[in-house]
């Protein structure tokens, strides 16, 4: 097996009966940017806290930059910019409060932490949000916010879960250039998303996750073949199941 | 319509008695607090029945007042969690709001404390069966009750609707938290003043105020039966007038509020922070050292300012402490009393930190994924509790020793104050790691509480105590020889200080490993 920026080998999670992870491997090269797409419930926020270290597998190893994460959390936490799905923030900090002080949390110096925080937020157009607390945040500031501080102490590897939801087109323009940039830089970027179109545009490899496993992986031309992502999704995901005969009363509202 | 949210209302009684244990018992407890306040109701009205008239009727117009004023008032701390409370609910249902408004009325009719106050009122009827034609004043007193209680159930829906729209904001809510948690801390005032109100009720002192009252739109009800109970028809007609009168500008009010509600808001505010500059670099902050422990402690000082949970304890700490300094002075307490407010302090302060960690909730990730040590984690939030917690009880203590009247013990009340608050930081610097409990998030109602997390709660405070008490005995030891001897309040101090700060060392140590070695654990917890 090849090690990548970042792989995983026989990962494994089980919520009681759940299989929610089952032995699943994946190696995302360096300096790609990394799409992971599943249908709903397939595993994909299970698997991405499990290699940033939020979540403990149950099996399983997990290699960042060369680090192992569940070995050495310090040091992976290092190399690691993570932006999760569905936790919270400390949302009582206003903006560069908060990217100032994630910043200073990984050892920045307070001045350094502060001027990157301003130049972040200035980028993601949040400088406006001056003091506004983040707890008054719309949606797409938070996710915008969030991924401030998952870049302020410049990791090498960046985990977003869901990075794109609730972001207006323009601030998706901006964080999908910030991507490209930062791989070009030698970066790593693993996102994940629901939405076929934005990967196929954005990503330049992918892996599709169902049922806790891996069932395609490679460049997108690889996994899309003939058609579109979306309808190679659709197949892989176990097909469309249709609308069959019902819901023919719905069209009597148009007469 | 109204017969529809009537039964919506049977069928969330229903299912809240079908639900788990815990709705189950709070369900039990609301019908018992209803039954109960219902049959101290009954038998007041009917045995009033039995004293003097003047007495009698000045007592029906100071309850019915009372019983307006708590409709109005007490739901807007507990009553968030009912959904027929907000029209905004039915904003999607195309429904005129005269007709939402009557719904949504006598659906609070048919809650258990709505319908005792309706059918408890109506014993009205028997206090004022007298007088020169006792059936047409037993009338003028079933009228009246329904008037009364109607303004009851009214004023209550017109006051949590009108409410609802700054309620729903963040801030609003924040602010009926601290004043809800001010009108718990005073509660225990309630006692006092209503003894004094009834002495001179018996004296015939407050005439004038009951007269105001009779005629006012919350007792105009309930003083007409009293009026027609003396013959005197028409003070008792005016009084219905007035009543009536009420009702119909409560309920054009009501109306305009769920009217109010079904209209889609505009923009909602957003708080600035005041004080703090956008960079961040307020000049006390500076004094913290620019490391992970000093950003990890300026968040924490922060959260104390910033955060409702906290703020819960910063306006109930100094209630509690202020009404035990001030006990001996205002009643006939043992003037020693005030002595107690400082090691309370003390420990009412290591209380709060018991499960501080859990205030963070999922945003605990921050830490993780910051790779933050565990030691520097348990440091910050002890060292920003204590930077303004150890200075507040030190001179709490000594307040407590002069207004106590025994200087001599200051010393000692010092030592046992910085002990507790010491020794009680450390179990709180491992329980809050060991033994977390979610709590609800900030914002919400701290009334509330979290289904399911009773039994961790109890756990945890329980276990705490039963820790600390033991660790506490050797400081009371040489309180109590200090009682005798003040000069030893001086070792109490030594003692008190360095075993206590041995102590929280230990605590931050321990708590320090344990959420080094189980962080995502901790986290897991946590994001329940």
């Amino acid at each position: 097996m090849t090690t990548g920026a970042l792989s995983c080998e026989g990962l494994t999670k089980r919520y009681g009966t759940t299989l929610a992870v089952d032995r699943l491997d994946l190696t995302v090269p360096a300096g790609s940017l990394f799409g992971l797409v599943g249908p709903n419930g397939a595993g994909k926020t299970t698997t991405l806290s499990m290699t940033t270290g939020l979540l403990r597998p149950d099996a399983g190893r997990v290699v960042v930059a060369g680090v192992d994460v569940w070995a050495d959390l310090q040091r992976a936490h290092r190399v690691l910019g993570v932006l999760p799905d569905g936790l919270a923030v400390l949302d009582r900090l206003s903006g560069p409060e908060l990217v100032e002080y994630t910043g200073r949390l990984h050892g920045l110096p307070r001045a350094e932490a502060a001027s990157r925080a301003a130049e972040l937020l200035d980028v993601l157009d949040l400088a406006d949000a001056g003091r506004t607390l983040v707890v008054d945040y719309s949606a797409g500031m938070r996710k915008k916010v969030g991924l401030a501080c998952a870049l302020v102490h410049a990791p090498r590897v960046l985990v977003l879960d869901e990075p794109f939801e609730a972001v207006d087109p323009v601030s998706g323009t901006t964080i999908r250039a910030l991507l490209r940039r930062f791989t070009a830089d030698g970066g790593t970027v693993v996102v994940s998303s629901h939405v076929m179109a934005l990967v196929e545009q954005l990503c330049d490899r992918v892996a599709v996750i169902v049922a806790g496993q891996v069932v395609a992986t490679g460049t997108v031309e690889e996994v899309r073949g003939e058609g579109s992502l979306e309808e190679r999704f659709v197949e892989l995901s176990g097909g469309s199941r249709g609308l069959g005969g019902g819901l023919s009363w719905l069209a009597s509202s148009s007469g | 319509m109204v017969g529809v949210l009537v039964r919506l209302r049977l069928t969330l009684l229903r299912n809240q008695a079908r639900g788990g244990v815990e709705k189950v018992l709070l369900l039990v407890v609301s019908v018992l607090m209803a039954v109960g306040t219902g049959a101290a109701v009954l038998v007041g009205l009917v045995g009033l029945r039995f004293v003097g008239l003047d007495l009698a009727g000045a007592a029906v117009v100071v309850l019915g007042a009372v019983a307006v004023l708590a409709w109005s008032l007490l739901p807007l701390l507990t009553s968030s969690d009912d959904v027929l409370v907000d029209p905004a609910r039915f904003a999607l249902v195309p429904l005129p709001s005269r007709t939402l408004a009557a719904g949504l009325l006598a659906a609070t009719a048919v809650t258990p404390m709505g319908a005792v106050t309706v059918l408890a009122s109506l014993a009205m009827a028997v206090t004022f069966s007298r007088g020169p034609a006792p059936a047409a004043a037993v009338a003028v007193a079933l009228v009246g009750a329904l008037l009364g209680s109607t303004t009851c159930l009214l004023a209550s829906r017109t006051v949590l609707t009108s409410a609802a729209a700054a309620l729903a904001g963040r801030r609003g809510r924040e602010l009926t938290i601290a004043v809800g948690v001010l009108m718990v801390a005073l509660l225990g005032l309630t006692g006092p003043v209503l003894a004094e109100v009834g002495e001179r009720l018996r004296t015939g002192a407050v005439d004038a105020f009951v007269q105001v009252m009779a005629w006012s739109p919350v007792g105009a009800a309930w003083s007409a039966p009293w009026a027609a109970a003396e013959g005197r028809w028409g003070v008792a007609g005016a009084r219905l007038v007035v009543a009536i009168a009420t009702l119909v500008g409560l309920w054009l009010l009501y109306v305009r509020a769920v009217r109010g509600r079904l209209q889609p808001t505009g923009s909602t505010r957003s708080r600035q922070v005041r004080g703090v500059p956008a960079t961040g670099t307020a000049p006390g902050r500076s004094l913290l050292p620019d490391t992970p422990l000093g950003a990890l402690t300026g968040r924490a000082l922060r959260y104390w300012v910033r955060d409702s949970r906290y703020q819960v304890s910063v306006v109930a700490l100094p209630v509690v402490v202020g009404m035990f300094l001030a006990l001996p002075g205002l009643t006939d307490a043992p003037r020693g009393f005030a002595l107690v407010a400082g090691p309370l302090l003390g420990l009412l302060l290591g209380i709060t930190m018991l499960n501080e960690l859990a205030f963070d909730g999922s945003a605990l990730w921050t830490h993780l994924a910051a790779g933050v040590h565990g030691r520097d984690d348990r440091s910050a939030r002890v060292l920003a509790m204590l930077l303004w917690g150890a200075p507040a009880t030190v001179v709490v203590a000594v307040l407590g020793a002069v207004v106590g009247d025994r200087p001599d013990l200051a010393s000692a009340a010092v030592g046992l104050s910085v002990g507790a608050l010491l020794l009680g930081t450390a179990v709180a610097a491992v329980s809050s790691v060991v033994l977390p409990f979610p709590v609800p998030p900030a914002g919400s109602n701290p009334f509330a509480g979290n289904p399911g997390a009773g039994a961790a709660a109890l756990a945890q405070q329980g276990l705490s105590l039963l820790v600390l008490v033991p660790l506490l005995l050797p400081l009371l030891g040489l309180g109590a020889w200090a009682w005798y001897t003040p000069v030893v309040g001086w070792l109490l101090v030594l003692f008190g200080t360095v075993y206590g700060t041995l102590l929280l060392a230990v605590g931050i140590d321990v708590g320090g490993r344990v959420m080094d070695r189980r962080g995502p654990e901790l986290l897991g917890r946590l994001s329940r």
